[in-house]
């Protein structure tokens, strides 16, 4: 059994701000308490509780896709962000046909 | 002739309503009962709630309860509103002249599942999620998925012609419903299909009525059954997102995706560049994501496992062809199953000044072919960022654009611009202007040879309006029907300037 340390679960650990509006605090992305002082009072929740609401998010998203398909299937590939972004193919998009005696000149897409 | 508002009932009313009922609590007076029925979560002025109050809420079981119900109206010259999940990102289940308001929540059986013809047969008031969770034993799947799917009813989905996230692999609301059984609103009931045949997908006999009261938005009657397709539940789902630096480069991407004959093709998401701002804000896959992200696509097959892992090689190709950049399986798998269920999303609205506002969601749809997707965007945008200047109670929640054809994903798309309004603020000024607001966006979309509404149906104001304009002659012959079915004007009166086909 864990005991319950009021100091542990309510005294909220710092924040890091990763951007200008989102910090993360116990391995969870919040929205900036500043922006939301004004129309949303802020509330004491103890740490047991944002890790109970974080973990049950991911539960939740497994759930749901329990209910479409028995196996979730992944590329099994890394990120590619850091990549910066990618190239596009500077092929003619899509390759179409030549215009023929018969048919009018088709609308392309670009 | 215009049905007059009835915003209370008396007693000899009330009293034969529980007659017809038969059972305690199934007839409701009550100011919560009523409230809470008066809207649904798109956009609601809530300075004029009392005009939109059922004056009493049935909760029936059966058809020939409904039945009874409406040739009381009818004789009472009451307005009947059905109303099923009062989920609707429209106002079709919001009465606009009170009356008597028949919730179908009741109504929520599994009545058959025919696991040889390959349907299952249903109460309108039985959920998509509840549904899966039962035909998943048997190994069949009705695939209607909606971003409402946890709380949405089958009811409401035939009422506003649904449109599903898979609908490009297994059709969407109109192609699923093999049949359903509808109480007329002079309180005949029958049963409309392709032609007769409860199971019967494909006819070619008499006019094809079930597409006529698909999307009645309660105009029409209140539907009690529907014989449902049941397709087999998928081994295996794929979903991949890959970003971009340039909306083009996206938007021929999905060109790209949805032209390749992948057979397992669900469906594919375009998001654009206000679309990802307003991610970045609190949504855990987007907030840690590079400056250079500016639009995303979401893609997802489904079907056997072989199929599924061979065509997801392809789809990992075209995405990446015009410079794409896969966002990983992380996000792949989390992002995807929350498609299905968009309604759980915080409504963190914005001021100008950047700070947080309670907003309620406009998902202002449209049905618009991929060639005009870009110029469509420009022109929603900017007026939006207009109407945001002059009111500061709106914010930009940005476009998706979804593949819209059934059992095909290419040609149209449903895109829709997603705006946060602060309706605490409301006011009739602040509320004159959202209508018109909406009326631009919707004008754009029949401006570049769209249709105003792709699922959520055209009965709020700013829509209403537009509907005679987009079905031109059809009009008329709109008219004709609702005079000649509903000849008292008592179903769901006021929506769609349906009155116009009491006039004269």
């Amino acid at each position: 059994m864990r005991r319950f340390v009021y100091m542990q679960q309510y005294v909220r650990p710092e924040a890091t701000r990763v951007s200008d509006g989102v910090v993360i605090r116990l391995k969870h992305y919040e929205v900036d308490p500043e922006l939301m002082g004004q129309q949303f009072d802020q509330q004491d929740m103890p740490a047991w509780d944002t890790l109970r609401i974080v973990d049950d998010r991911n539960d939740h998203l497994n759930w749901m896709h329990e209910h479409f398909a028995d196996e979730t299937l992944v590329a099994g590939q890394e990120a590619e962000l850091d990549l910066g972004a990618g190239q596009p193919s500077g092929e003619p998009y899509p390759t179409l046909s030549e215009v023929s005696a018969r048919h009018p000149k088709p609308i392309l897409p670009y | 002739m215009t049905t007059a508002p009835v915003m209370t009932v008396d007693a000899a009313i009330v009293a034969e309503l529980e007659a017809i009922m038969n059972e305690p609590g199934s007839v409701l007076t009550g100011v919560s009962s009523r409230a809470n029925r008066a809207r649904v979560p798109a956009p609601f002025p809530l300075h004029r709630w009392a005009e939109h109050m059922p004056a009493v809420v049935v909760l029936p079981r059966t058809a020939e309860q409904v039945s009874e119900i409406i040739k009381l109206a009818n004789r009472v010259k009451i307005p009947v509103v059905p109303r099923a999940g009062g989920t609707g990102l429209n106002d079709g289940a919001v009465p606009l002249r009170g009356g008597i308001m028949v919730d179908v929540k009741r109504m929520n059986q599994i009545h058959e599942v025919d696991l040889a013809d390959r349907t299952v047969t249903v109460g309108p008031g039985i959920n998509m999620l509840k549904l899966n969770e039962e035909l998943k034993k048997y190994g069949v799947f009705y695939p209607d998925t909606p971003a409402s799917y946890p709380c949405s009813l089958v009811g409401g989905r035939i009422a506003c012609s649904g449109w599903s996230l898979l609908g490009s692999r297994f059709g969407h609301t109109r192609d699923l419903v093999v049949s359903f059984e509808i109480v007329l609103p002079t309180g005949e009931i029958i049963r409309v299909g392709d032609g007769g045949g409860k199971k019967v997908r494909k006819s070619s006999t008499g006019y094809h009525l079930k597409h006529l009261f698909m999307g009645h938005q309660g105009t029409l009657g209140i539907v009690t059954e529907a014989t449902l397709e049941l397709v087999p539940r998928p081994e295996a789902e794929f979903a991949a997102f890959f970003a971009f630096d340039d909306f083009g480069n996206a938007h021929r991407t999905v060109y790209g995706i949805v032209t390749s004959g992948i057979a397992t093709l669900a469906g594919t998401v375009l998001f654009d560049e206000k679309k990802i701002e307003y991610l970045r804000r609190d949504d855990e896959a987007f907030i840690p994501m590079p400056p250079w992200v500016n639009s995303i696509v979401a893609t997802a097959l489904y079907g056997t496992k072989p199929e599924v892992r061979e065509a997801s090689k392809l789809l990992m190709d075209l995405g990446r062809k015009e410079g794409g950049r896969y966002t990983g399986d992380e996000m792949a798998v989390g992002d995807w199953a929350s498609r299905h269920d968009r309604y759980a999303n915080p409504l963190h609205g914005r001021l100008k000044d950047g700070t947080v506002a309670p907003m309620s969601w406009h998902c202002e749809d449209a049905s618009l072919n991929w060639t005009v997707i870009p110029k469509v965007r420009e022109e929603w945008t900017a007026i939006a960022d207009r109407y945001i200047d002059k009111f500061g109670i709106f914010d930009n929640w940005g476009i998706y654009c979804y593949t819209n054809a059934a059992y095909k994903p290419w040609g149209d798309y449903l895109a829709e611009i997603d705006i946060g309004i602060w309706e605490e603020k409301l006011d009739d000024e602040s509320w004159a202007g959202w209508v018109d607001f909406k009326s631009e966006i919707a004008k754009v979309s029949l401006k570049y040879g769209g249709s105003i509404t792709a699922c959520h149906g055209s009965t709020r104001a700013g829509d209403a309006e537009l509907v005679s304009e987009e079905m031109g002659g059809g009009w008329d012959v709109m008219l004709k029907i609702k005079r000649t079915l509903d000849p008292n004007n008592i179903m769901n009166p006021g929506k769609q300037m349906l009155d116009q086909a009491y006039e004269s």
